[in-house]
């Protein structure tokens, strides 16, 4: 199927492309890692648009690599980073970083394995729908939505207070 | 205004609560329309397509200006960074103010609330016409806007959209 | 040989078929839209050349028509100049990400009704007006990488200063179609345009732009935006020749620097055809039946006539507008987009709300 292929695809460049945002052996340059996480979140909206879920993916592009990825490169230049140097990595850092990439790797596999991908899976709706999500948003998911409100308020509030600090 | 505004955000928020009933109500007839769009997949083909041709056109073009374009001869001043015929002085690029975060952030936020926006107006029309549904529908909005017009007051108030500073 | 063409046509499965016509679309648009953006340009200088009461490029080819020809092959063969301090990289990608995002763009404008049995739309989506900012707002990313990669003075600051400019109208624009998909009550731009059809008391066109008060406020915002998200005069200010020596594309020569301009106008092609799509019909004229889908060629040739027509009106105006009015200030263009269209936009949403809200009441 070809939708089979686009997936294996999609999945693949999602991958790479999100391992060469942290371990890049070319470059070391924080404008890099950005941009190369664009591309990974530009896969995943591939990957939402394989299940049916395209409003997702299109507010996965808009949102994410549209609004969020931009604001990085701001805080990027902002900071004036410049190519990081390779420094030596500590021994605490990596039996940190060893275990808990471990106690996540195993947290993945047992979910994995406990879960048994039965034969009759129910057909597939389309959640992915716009009006569908709209209704399921405005009824069954109205309080939460409420409160989307509140917390994008105390981002508000907040991101002026920090940078507006020296003003009065 | 500010005031009338606030007040109708939290009484609509308070009637927005209703949405236990809701939850149990049966759900409205609306819902049966889902049907299974496996005709919007093969429309995204389109979309791969010309993202194969616009990476094919644009990276052809530079490909062959590469080959077409004429060799010159490099010098010294020919890669200097141009600053209007001065020789430059410092490193290209500085650091920002921290205004152009502000504005990303906010961006951000107020990106977030469009697209909040867009499935309301979607099914806006549809519940309007559902009696149960209908004041909610509206409510839910105006408390929405109203609680997110009280942060944008706010970033008004202290002048985080003011440039002339 | 027709026939033997007509029927392996009729022998390919669906999804052949699909596949075939939607590469032959999509060849066939990218290349009408960069036919317009060559023609654009020759139309904008010799616009802009009669309202300076000059003559403007008419040696080349019979009124000047084969310019377009010249500037692009001047393109290709001048020296591509990569200066030392740049970063190579991304410097090379900037000019081709100034590009895709208009390309792509391309997928769901309906341009047409049906021509034969083909819909003349590369990708009907349902979320397509979704996908289309989603698109856009990727093109700030070509502005932004342009000034990192230069690593110079200049171009870093029009950069910055033009993406802040960008993602500030993307709010602005975002808003003002809502009171549209109120009214409409589907994502997809072709229910945005069957809501269009028909006329009102009797003869006026039932398009959005004049159908109530509400929607024509939502166009005045769309239209100013798209001036900013375009970088057109009056909010020209990546290009601001007096204040940055040129902006992000200073460093930039040969052809990346005309693939920036041509990324310009696409986009310029591509606003107009979303205004003309949400607010001005699309493909449709409400007199002489005009309105419905086409049954036969010559209706869906029309049609296509039509659309082009339409856009053709909005181009002129992006040119007209940008020898007439001087540039904005940087805290006029913030504060507008801020301070003036946000709440306006916000009340417009509002009040398109509660009037549909109490006219549905029984």
């Amino acid at each position: 199927m070809a939708t089979d292929i686009l997936f294996y695809v999609l999945a693949a460049l999602t991958l790479i492309f999100g391992a060469l945002v942290v371990a890049n052996p070319f470059s070391r340059n924080p404008v890099t890692s950005a941009m190369f996480l664009v591309l990974t979140i530009i896969s995943m909206a591939g990957l939402f648009v394989l299940l049916h879920a395209f409003f997702l993916a299109a507010v996965q592009v808009l949102v994410y690599a549209g609004a969020v990825m931009v604001l990085f490169l701001f805080v990027i230049m902002l900071l004036d980073l410049k190519e990081e140097e390779r420094r030596k990595i500590k021994l605490t850092g990596l039996v940190a970083g060893v275990v808990s990439v471990g106690a996540i790797v195993a947290i993945f596999v047992r979910s994995l394995l406990a879960t048994k991908p039965s034969e009759n899976l129910p057909a597939p709706t389309a959640v992915g729908d716009t009006a569908t999500l709209g209704k399921m948003l405005f009824t069954n998911y109205l309080l939460p939505f409420e409160i989307v409100s509140i917390l994008l308020l105390v981002a508000m509030v907040g991101v002026i207070l920090l940078s507006k600090k020296d003003l009065k | 205004m500010l005031f009338a505004s606030e007040l109708c955000g939290a009484r609509f928020l308070l009637s927005s609560l209703n949405w236990i009933e809701l939850k149990l109500a049966p759900l409205p007839q609306v819902f049966n329309l889902c049907v299974m769009q496996d005709t919007q997949l093969p429309q995204y083909i389109a979309v791969l397509m010309l993202f194969v041709l616009a990476v094919a056109a644009t990276g052809g073009m530079i490909v062959m200006s590469m080959m077409l374009g004429k060799k010159g001869r490099g010098s010294k001043i020919k890669d200097t960074a141009y600053e209007c015929g001065m020789l430059p002085i410092g490193e290209g690029s500085t650091r920002l103010s921290v205004k152009f975060y502000l504005v990303a952030m906010l961006f951000i936020l107020f990106d977030i609330e469009v697209v909040f926006m867009y499935p309301w107006a979607v099914v806006y029309k549809s519940m309007l016409a559902d009696e149960a549904t209908r004041n909610l529908i509206l409510g839910s909005m105006i408390s929405f806007l109203g609680i997110l017009f009280v942060g944008y007051l706010y970033a008004v108030k202290k002048r985080a959209f003011d440039w002339k500073s | 040989m027709i026939e033997s063409v007509n029927n392996w046509l009729n022998g390919l499965s669906d999804t052949q078929s699909l596949v075939l016509f939607t590469a032959l679309k999509a060849v066939v648009c990218f290349a009408i839209m960069m036919t317009m953006v060559a023609y654009t340009v020759v139309l904008e200088r010799r616009l802009c050349a009669w309202i300076q009461d000059r003559i403007g490029p008419n040696r080349v080819g019979p009124f000047g028509l084969l310019q377009p020809a010249a500037d692009g092959i001047k393109a290709f063969f001048k020296e591509e100049m990569t200066p030392a301090h740049v970063r190579k990289i991304f410097f090379t990608l900037a000019p081709m990400i100034a590009l895709i995002p208009a390309i792509l763009n391309l997928a769901v404008i309906p341009f047409g009704s049906n021509l034969g049995g083909q819909k003349m739309v590369l990708a009907d989506l349902n979320v397509g007006i979704l996908y289309t900012f989603g698109i856009v707002s990727l093109g700030v990313y070509s502005i932004v990488l342009a000034g990192y990669a230069s690593n110079s003075k200049f171009p870093f600051l029009g950069g910055i200063r033009s993406s802040a400019q960008l993602i500030s109208y993307e709010i602005a624009m975002g808003m003002s179609v809502i009171p549209i998909f109120l009214f409409v009550g589907d994502l997809n731009l072709n229910s945005v345009i069957q809501a269009q059809t028909g006329t009102q008391l009797g003869f006026l066109p039932n398009w959005f732009v004049i159908q109530s008060p509400m929607t024509f406020l939502a166009f005045c915002i769309f239209l100013v935006s798209s001036f900013a998200e375009t970088n057109r005069t009056p909010f020209d200010l990546p290009e601001a020749e007096q204040e940055l020596a040129g902006g992000y594309n200073i460093e930039y020569s040969a052809i990346k620097f005309a693939m920036f301009f041509m990324g310009e106008y696409a986009n310029m092609i591509l606003v107009s055809a979303m205004m003309v799509t949400l607010f001005f019909g699309g493909w449709t004229l409400p007199w002489f039946g005009l309105d419905q889908p086409a049954t036969d060629l010559i209706h869906g040739v029309l049609h296509i006539g039509i659309f082009l027509g339409k856009v053709f009106l909005f181009l002129v105006l992006f040119v007209w507008i940008r020898w007439m009015w001087p540039r904005f200030r940087y805290d006029q263009l913030m504060d507008l987009g801020w301070r003036k269209f946000i709440p306006v936009a916000l009340a417009n949403i509002l009040v398109t709300a509660i009037w549909l809200w109490w006219r549905s009441a029984k």
